[in-house]
């Protein structure tokens, strides 16, 4: 069954987008998102959200196994085109107990095009202050930071995926109502 | 109801003019509480593609705005696609279409908006296509001497 | 280097009040209204969507008023408009087959199944300015005859074709998706269907000074206009939510099928070979422009010399879009301030240094 997106679908991703960018712009650091449509079965509202606001017919997205009916509702509002492999994606979608793939098989762009890289958008359950101390541009000083359910050896893997900055893949991490920007250029240490 | 027919009310309706359709469909439309929104009318674009020489490989000619928006009826799901980037036209045939396709709704809606539309539509293009008929050249050949 | 200049924030919005004041003119006048534009001034709207890239009359009308009758700015404001709407689809292959033709001539055969079909044309015209039309005008009734133009109106190429004397007009292989300009940056060589895209949204005067060239004798080209025909053709999309194709409504077109002569090459036979052009509204002028540049670019396929400006992708096409050529042109004006600072003080060094030699010489001799 179809399900209703944002009250109004133009103005609403406007300003998701805008949070978006505030939250690549100050990496980390975890921003409410100004509206919420109601949760597409299967993910998180603020997941619903960001995918109504990124995807359209001209990216492709790959996420492990969906519900039908919400395919068929980002089908309905976005034009949802799935990529047959994560290697493949411009988003990468892994709703919350996914497996991440290995960062480094994923598109990172290239030297003239650093852009062609994929964009992880990946479910937490919440974000504590407590695991990582994050530096980079964006931060004034260094800020600690930490999600709970994140995958296994996330941060091992992130370290590897920075050092191949300006290349890389850049993530959105994502809690029920909030979201945390993590581009490639930011620093991370473990402890 | 078969695609053809549905077809058939969705080019109508997209064909005849907003305030037209919206005057005939008043006495037919439920309180607006009765109507569930699944999208609001939202325009966008479409890219027109020709083919080169009318009938060779495809080719984008150029992008026209399109006017969409869907809503549920009585547990029917109508949807309403038009040229241009009025907002109304496109709810008015989305709540159209969805109370078409009630077989309780169709019968009078056949007679009171359907029909009337469709004489309406081939009415203009009949006199549009006499006025350019008038001005075909009759050709006549000049006979010189005897 | 680069110098940081600020300030001009107040000039900018006053020139933004003297812009709207100037638009607006005399306000005793009464104000043009977006429905006359698009009714009283429909070629300048049908050229603006043509440039434009973007059939819409309204968003057309408004863009001609908001630059005040400057087309190629109002092309500029709809160009950036299309950029902020999402692109929903992609239209079925438009049938200009089925096309509800208000106007069809051919200049190769006087009589052509359907007939010559004269329309709205200006061409009978004795372009004579009509003076009754400064203050009202009164338009005569138009004759309707007792029936309508046939519908479809078989192409005129089709008695050509018949007899295999044209070359065949079929879709490549699979019939391929065609690359898109709006997505997709210009690359060469360009293929057909990237140029087709490319004229189409060209600016009018570059075409037609090229078309002319052609004829001039800057490219082996004796056309024929083989078909005019201009007149209504449905929109077809397919939404996904419904999964079967519907019409949207319909818009205006002016197609031109130009024949030109071919005198074979190692893999043809001697025929006529074509030149397309189709354009939105009434636009007999750009469609018959942009089949003769499209008929010149196809040279190097056919396997002729391509010598001629007209003939060359790169110059044609790098130059056609008003939109480009205008930002570039008109950039001069801005601040250039330390660029020329730099040139200026090379000239003075080496007037310094060709007036001290100078005086050397004179020492010398």
């Amino acid at each position: 069954m179809l399900q209703q997106a944002f009250d109004n679908m133009e103005q609403d991703c406007q300003q998701v987008f805008r949070t978006t960018l505030s939250a690549l712009a100050e990496p980390l650091l975890p921003l409410t998102l100004p509206c919420l449509p109601a949760a597409l079965p299967g993910l998180k509202p603020a997941t619903s959200a960001l995918l109504y606001t990124l995807i359209d017919q001209d990216v492709t997205l790959w996420a492990p196994a969906l519900p039908a009916a919400t395919l068929a509702s980002l089908r309905f509002h976005c034009a949802l085109r799935l990529a047959d492999t994560p290697e493949q994606a411009d988003f990468i979608l892994l709703p919350a107990g996914s497996s991440l793939p290995p960062l480094s098989s994923l598109r990172a762009g290239s030297p003239e095009y650093p852009d062609r890289s994929t964009t992880i958008l990946l479910e937490v359950e919440d974000f504590t202050p407590q695991q990582v101390e994050a530096s980079g541009p964006g931060f004034a000083s260094p800020r600690r930071f930490g999600a709970t359910g994140l995958p296994p050896a996330f941060w091992t893997q992130w370290q590897a995926n920075h050092a191949r900055f300006p290349l890389g893949v850049d993530v959105l991490l994502i809690s029920a109502t909030q979201l945390a920007g993590l581009p490639r250029s930011t620093v991370v240490q473990e402890g | 109801m078969e695609t053809t027919t549905r077809q058939h009310w969705l080019s109508l309706l997209a064909h005849s003019p907003a305030s037209r359709l919206a005057e005939l469909l008043q006495q037919h439309l439920p309180p607006a509480g009765d109507i569930s929104w699944l999208r609001r009318a939202q325009t966008g674009l479409v890219m027109l593609q020709g083919r080169s020489g009318g009938s060779g490989s495809r080719f984008n000619l150029g992008e026209i705005s399109v006017t969409r928006a869907s809503c549920q009826i009585a547990g029917w799901l109508g949807h309403g696609w038009v040229r241009g980037s009025d907002d109304e036209h496109a709810e008015l045939i989305a709540q159209a279409d969805a109370l078409l396709q009630n077989p309780q709704c169709y019968p009078p809606l056949q007679a009171q908006l359907l029909q009337p539309l469709q004489q309406e539509l081939a009415a203009r293009r009949e006199q549009s296509a006499r006025a350019a008929a008038a001005s075909k050249v009759e050709f006549f050949t000049m006979v010189r001497g005897e | 280097m680069y110098v940081a200049v600020k300030g001009g924030e107040t000039a900018i919005a006053r020139s933004w009040d003297l812009l709207a004041a100037a638009r607006r003119g005399d306000s005793a006048l009464a104000e043009l209204s977006l429905g006359q534009i698009r009714q009283q001034l429909r070629l300048a709207v049908a050229r603006v969507m043509q440039e434009g890239s973007l059939y819409d009359e309204e968003l057309a009308a408004l863009a001609l008023k908001q630059a005040a009758g400057d087309t190629v700015e109002a092309v500029f404001l709809l160009r950036a408009f299309r950029t902020t709407l999402p692109r929903f689809a992609s239209s079925k292959p438009l049938d200009t087959a089925a096309m509800r033709v208000r106007r069809r001539v051919s200049g190769t055969f006087k009589d052509v199944p359907g007939g010559q079909i004269l329309g709205p044309t200006a061409d009978y015209t004795q372009r004579l300015l009509d003076f009754s039309l400064g203050d009202n005008s009164d338009v005569p009734p138009c004759a309707l005859a007792d029936s309508g133009v046939p519908q479809p109106l078989p192409s005129v190429l089709e008695v050509l074709a018949a007899e295999g004397l044209i070359e065949a007009e079929q879709p490549l292989p699979g019939d391929p998706e065609p690359a898109d300009l709006t997505r997709q940056p210009l690359m060469f060589p360009a293929d057909r269907a990237t140029r087709l895209q490319n004229l189409a949204r060209a600016d009018e005067g570059w075409l037609l000074g090229l078309a002319y060239s052609t004829q001039r004798g800057y490219a082996e080209s004796h056309p024929f206009a083989g078909e005019i025909r201009m007149g209504e053709v449905s929109v077809s999309v397919c939404p996904e939510e419904l999964g079967f194709d519907i019409d949207i409504g319909e818009i205006t077109l002016t197609e031109c099928q130009m024949i030109n002569q071919f005198a074979g090459s190692k893999t043809a036979p001697p025929q006529f070979t074509r030149g397309y052009g189709l354009s939105f509204g009434e636009a007999e002028r750009k469609a018959m422009a942009m089949a003769l540049v499209d008929r010149s670019l196809r040279a190097e396929e056919l396997g002729e010399a391509a010598h001629a400006p007209a003939q060359q992708q790169e110059f044609v096409l790098y130059h056609s879009d008003n939109v480009e050529a205008s930002g570039f042109v008109q950039h001069l004006k801005l601040p250039h301030y330390v660029d020329f600072q730099a040139e200026l003080s090379l000239i003075r060094t080496l007037r310094a240094q060709a007036t001290s030699s100078a005086v050397q010489e004179a020492n010398h001799d």
